[in-house]
């Protein structure tokens, strides 16, 4: 069943194969990823997309080690990650970082932006005065004066401040690949476009390899070159992001799209919205995971789960019923399943 | 024939004292609404558009002045007894707020929450409360709203709770409702299904409604006019098909330019907007935008830029002229649902509501 690996690529960065992810709760075990395979490319941008709870986050924490993944392989520059001890994962994050969601909880508050921007070059072991000069430059290409805001603490910053600080953090080591969990997602569109821009340039700059975390289509298409959508702890489509916007596959895809508010008044927004709640990860669904909220769904649908099959070059799609058009549903339902009238 | 709007604020400013200074949250706001209309409110974070809208509902922070009068149906709740204010405040305006839990008590059932209101304003008997919050629940899509009303807050996802929200908004049939970033911390598919459901809600029951957001897109195919404020002040508005279509004001032309399009191609560089919005304790003479705005000139840094007027129906060709207008003609413009901006160097009418692919579409590098 996980032989699925056509699309994997020569020469990778990094590699995360059969990742499986899962947690012991009260009421069983939580299925937070599910057998997921991709790669990135020296300087690519992966973009991951998927509602909150569809396991994202738990995706870029696995590649770090944070907790280690239940099973499966992470390879990362030619080294298998899983396995490896504090000592060896400290020494892989001097090339693979990740800014966790939530900026403003993850700067200690405590701590001077001169200090927090120095941690990983600290560890690192790199002396006083070039640490100095790096984090000035680094602060620099984040567009902060290090003069002005070096001696200042997170709390007397905005969002999109600590987003930059975080940034400026995860950039001084330059790092190979970085991984953004929800960068933008606390943000203001203005500040959010300049977080983008910021990473794009980073990029350009630094050499970077990237994989963007957000569950917002528009915000993943902007910055990746290939996009992974996710459904409850499954990769459901996977392609360049060109393709999986112009000719999406998988109903999820479609109707992540067609949820992106288009700021243009002639278009008005469809009727159309994904029915229910995301199922609990504690039972996923027998077969397609995403079949009970699935306007297209029948029965093979519950019995046979759908594996990645190729949807057009380079481009991957789960599902017994690809790239079908959806049918226009009615809106909200209430409680009793009969939609309301008037 | 001006009927009188649900709604008349005139001149509204909010001043809150606080250690720094005195904020300005809010400077001489003027806007009307009528019954069964959307008006989309949007701006940075920081612009004012809680500050105005939590004075509408009679919710300021302590230590917080307010200036102006706000007409609910003729009635000033700037002006007439607490009492009477609040009998408006508690019944005829709902309010739903970004984070759900401000207005959710985590011990108190949700069905009894959804009630209250409807308890103390109207008087409802334990069964009648019972039947409102099952038809509530079931009117905002929660499902099997029978067990679901007795079930506490943490027992619902986000999106849940923020449609628990709703319902208790609507509990007292509010002749206007407020969403307040009601949207924001969401997903965007649940974003999408709770403003699909707040505008059916509007339209079953002729309600006004005001939907607060930073991003235009949220408003765009959803409001009858937008409202574009900065740093306090309503710096443009008009009928929502003119505001992105010929919109003049240098700020309300960036805010667009800055959301991502999906019909832009992967790593299409967007207009940013530099800097962040003015401290409003500080705030100076002159355009509030200026320190940003890529037009600036010295003008703009000392002089308050006027009120500038926009015929609702003709078109106007390209660089027309500016008309500085007087009060009458600016109220006549008003009442026609005009197209009111304040900006010296305003952009060219009939720009395309996309931002020009030409200068967005450069890769870095
Ligand atoms: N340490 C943990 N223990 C138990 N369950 C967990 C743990 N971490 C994550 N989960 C569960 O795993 C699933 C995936 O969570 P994850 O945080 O990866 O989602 P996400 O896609 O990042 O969501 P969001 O968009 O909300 O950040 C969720 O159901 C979550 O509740
Ligand atoms: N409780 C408060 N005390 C002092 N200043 C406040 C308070 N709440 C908001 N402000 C200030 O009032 C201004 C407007 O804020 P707000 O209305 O919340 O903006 P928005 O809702 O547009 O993000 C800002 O300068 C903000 O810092
Ligand atoms: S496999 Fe079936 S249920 Fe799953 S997405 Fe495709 S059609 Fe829908
Ligand atoms: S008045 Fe001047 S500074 Fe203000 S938005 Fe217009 S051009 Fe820019
Ligand atoms: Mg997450
Ligand atoms: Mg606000």
């Amino acid at each position: 069943m996980t032989d699925t690996v056509t699309w994997l690529r020569d020469e990778p960065l990094l590699r995360v194969q059969n990742l499986v992810c899962q947690f012991k709760a009260p009421g069983g075990t939580v299925h937070a990823v599910s057998d997921i395979t991709f790669d990135l490319l020296r300087g690519e941008t992966l973009g991951l997309v998927g509602e909150s709870g569809c396991g994202k986050s738990t995706t870029g924490r696995a590649i770090l080690q944070l907790p280690p993944p239940t099973e499966g392989s992470v390879v990362f520059e030619d080294r298998e990650l899983t396995g490896f001890g504090r000592g060896e994962m400290r020494e892989v994050r001097r090339r693979l970082q990740m800014i966790f969601q939530d900026p403003i909880s993850s700067l200690n508050p405590r701590r001077k932006v001169r200090d927090i921007v120095a941690e990983g070059l600290t560890i690192a072991g790199v002396d006083k005065e070039r640490s100095a000069r790096t984090v000035d430059a680094v602060l620099h290409d984040v567009g902060m004066d290090p003069e002005q805001v070096g001696d200042r603490r997170p709390h007397e910053f905005s969002g999109g401040q600590c987003q930059r600080i975080a940034i400026a953090r995860a950039m001084a080591i330059e790092p190979s690949v970085l991984i953004c969990d929800e960068p933008v997602a606390s943000l203001d569109v203005s500040v959010q476009a300049q977080i983008l821009n910021l990473l794009e340039d980073m990029k350009t700059r630094y050499g970077l390899s990237l994989i963007f975390i957000s569950h917002d289509l528009a915000v993943v298409h902007n910055v990746s070159d290939r996009i992974a959508v996710m459904y409850l702890g499954k990769i459901v489509e996977i392609g360049q992001a060109s393709a999986v916007y112009s000719s999406p596959a998988h109903p999820y895809t479609m109707t992540l799209l067609d949820a992106v508010p288009v700021p243009d008044p002639e278009v008005a927004p469809s009727e159309r919205v994904l029915e229910g709640e995301l199922p609990s990860p504690l039972r996923p669904p027998s077969g397609c995971r995403f079949r009970t909220r699935c306007p297209l769904a029948q029965q093979v649908c519950a019995d046979l789960e759908p594996t990645l099959q190729p949807a057009s070059d380079g481009h991957y799609v789960a599902c017994h019923f690809p790239s079908q058009p959806l049918p226009e549903l009615p809106l909200v339902t209430s409680g009793n399943g009969q939609s309301r009238d008037a | 024939m001006p009927a009188t709007p649900l709604l008349d604020v005139t001149e509204l400013d909010v001043r809150i004292g606080t250690p720094r200074g005195v904020v300005h949250a809010v400077n001489g706001v003027s806007l009307d609404l009528d019954r069964g209309e959307t008006l989309g409110i949007v701006g940075e974070s920081g612009s004012g558009k809680s500050m105005f809208v939590r004075a509408l509902m009679g919710i300021l922070p302590s230590g917080a002045t307010l200036n102006g009068s706000v007409l609910f149906d003729g009635i000033d709740l700037t002006a007439v007894p607490v009492g009477q204010a609040r009998e408006v405040w508690g019944r005829r305006i709902g309010m739903v707020f970004q984070d759900p839990m401000t207005s959710l008590n985590p011990v108190v059932r949700i069905g009894r929450q959804i009630s209250e209101s409807a308890r103390i304003h109207l008087g409802l008997n334990r069964r009648r409360a019972e039947e409102l919050e099952v038809e509530l629940l079931g009117q905002v899509g929660i499902p099997e709203p029978e067990r679901r009303r007795r079930d506490y807050p943490h027992q619902f996802s986000g999106g849940m709770r923020q449609r628990v929200t709703i319902a208790m908004a609507l509990a007292c049939e509010p002749d206007l409702l407020i969403a307040d970033e009601a949207t924001t911390a969401l997903d965007v598919t649940v974003q999408k299904q709770i403003l699909n459901l707040l505008q059916r809600i509007q339209r079953e029951r002729n309600m006004a409604m005001i939907l607060v957001s930073h991003d235009l897109g949220v408003v765009a195919g959803r409001t009858d006019r937008i409202a574009v404020m900065y740093a306090g002040r309503v710096v443009e508005r008009a009928p929502t098909p003119l505001l992105f279509e010929r919109r003049r004001h240098r700020y309300t032309d960036a805010l667009l330019g800055a959301i991502p399009r999906l019909d832009h191609p992967p790593h299409a560089r967007l207009r940013s907007i530099s800097g962040t919005p003015p401290d409003m304790a500080t705030l100076g003479s002159g355009c509030a935008f200026a320190p940003r705005c890529p037009a600036a000139d010295d003008r703009c840094r000392t002089e308050d830029p006027p009120s500038a007027s926009e015929s609702a129906v003709a078109p106007q060709p390209t660089g027309s002229a500016v008309s500085e207008v007087s009060a009458e003609s600016l109220e006549a413009s008003e009442s026609a649902g005009g197209h009111v901006y304040h900006c010296f160097h305003p952009v060219a009418a009939s720009v395309p509501t996309a931002p020009r692919a030409a200068d967005t579409s450069e890769v870095p590098g």
